[in-house]
């Protein structure tokens, strides 16, 4: 499974007005479920994954990759992606703000290790968020996945 | 031969990219070495030398703290390798 397999054109959004980081979360779990990828309950368990543990899901400056057990309601590995119109802080003093949010739902622990492994190819790049965030439509995010991959 | 167990609190996201960059991090400095993932519940029982994870884990693993390595940027591969060396070199691993 590679990385646009997970990362498909209509689990991306550019420039999402949001006010908060669980706004943050909900709008980016929102194109999961409209995809029929998760089940909503899904979205709410990301967001309890955060209270409960911390904003440990914000893995590098200015990204979070917000996720959940498959338990919570997974229907299909998937990964969906927003770019925020203004950046919000989610508490964790290294890495925020942040201002590009990938929500990640995995049927298992196996089958998108291989996907994984290419986001963290492509998250190697120093400036990589930076041009997401920078990025003006969907196509430009995939160019630039493409790119360092 | 290193056994490392990256560490999250689910054990699907965040230590499935440390697992990655870990690998890349023993490649890099010519050490052997397994590295699997674990949740914070699914880490009790197993045998390992090192437990890779996140500052917001050390309360949760306080009882590993000899091996705990942590990072706060999981896709800094020049960072992790870094630690790692550093660590290693503690163990009497590398000279």
């Amino acid at each position: 499974m590679l990385l646009t397999d997970l990362l498909r054109p209509n689990l991306i959004a550019v420039n999402v007005h949001v006010r908060d980081w669980q706004e943050a979360v909900r709008e980016a779990g929102r194109l999961l479920v409209e995809d029929g990828a998760v089940e909503p309950r899904f979205v709410d368990a990301m967001i309890e994954v955060v209270k409960e543990f911390g904003p440990y899901i914000v893995l590098a400056p200015g990204f979070a990759m917000p996720h959940a057990k498959a338990e919570a309601g997974c229907i299909k590995s998937s990964l969906s992606l927003i770019t925020l119109a203004e950046p919000v802080e989610f508490g964790n003093p290294e890495n925020d703000p942040v201002y590009v949010v990938a929500a990640l739902a995995a049927v298992d622990h196996g089958s998108h290790i291989e996907a994984l492994s290419q986001l963290a190819d492509v998250l190697a790049n120093d400036s990589v968020v930076d041009e997401w965030a920078k990025a003006k439509s969907t196509d430009e995010i995939l160019k630039i996945v493409e790119f360092y991959s | 031969m290193i056994k490392i167990f990256t560490v999250c609190p689910q054990g699907l996201g965040s230590s499935l990219i440390a697992k990655i960059n870990v690998q890349k991090a023993l490649e890099k400095l010519g050490v052997e070495g397994e590295v699997e993932t674990a949740g914070v519940t699914s880490i009790t029982g197993q045998v390992f030398d090192l437990i890779v994870t996140i500052p917001e884990m050390s309360d949760s693993l306080e009882r590993y703290k000899d091996k705990l390595v942590f990072v706060t940027n999981f896709f800094k591969r020049d960072e992790i390798a870094d630690t790692l060396e550093k660590k290693f070199r503690e163990m009497g691993l590398i000279e």
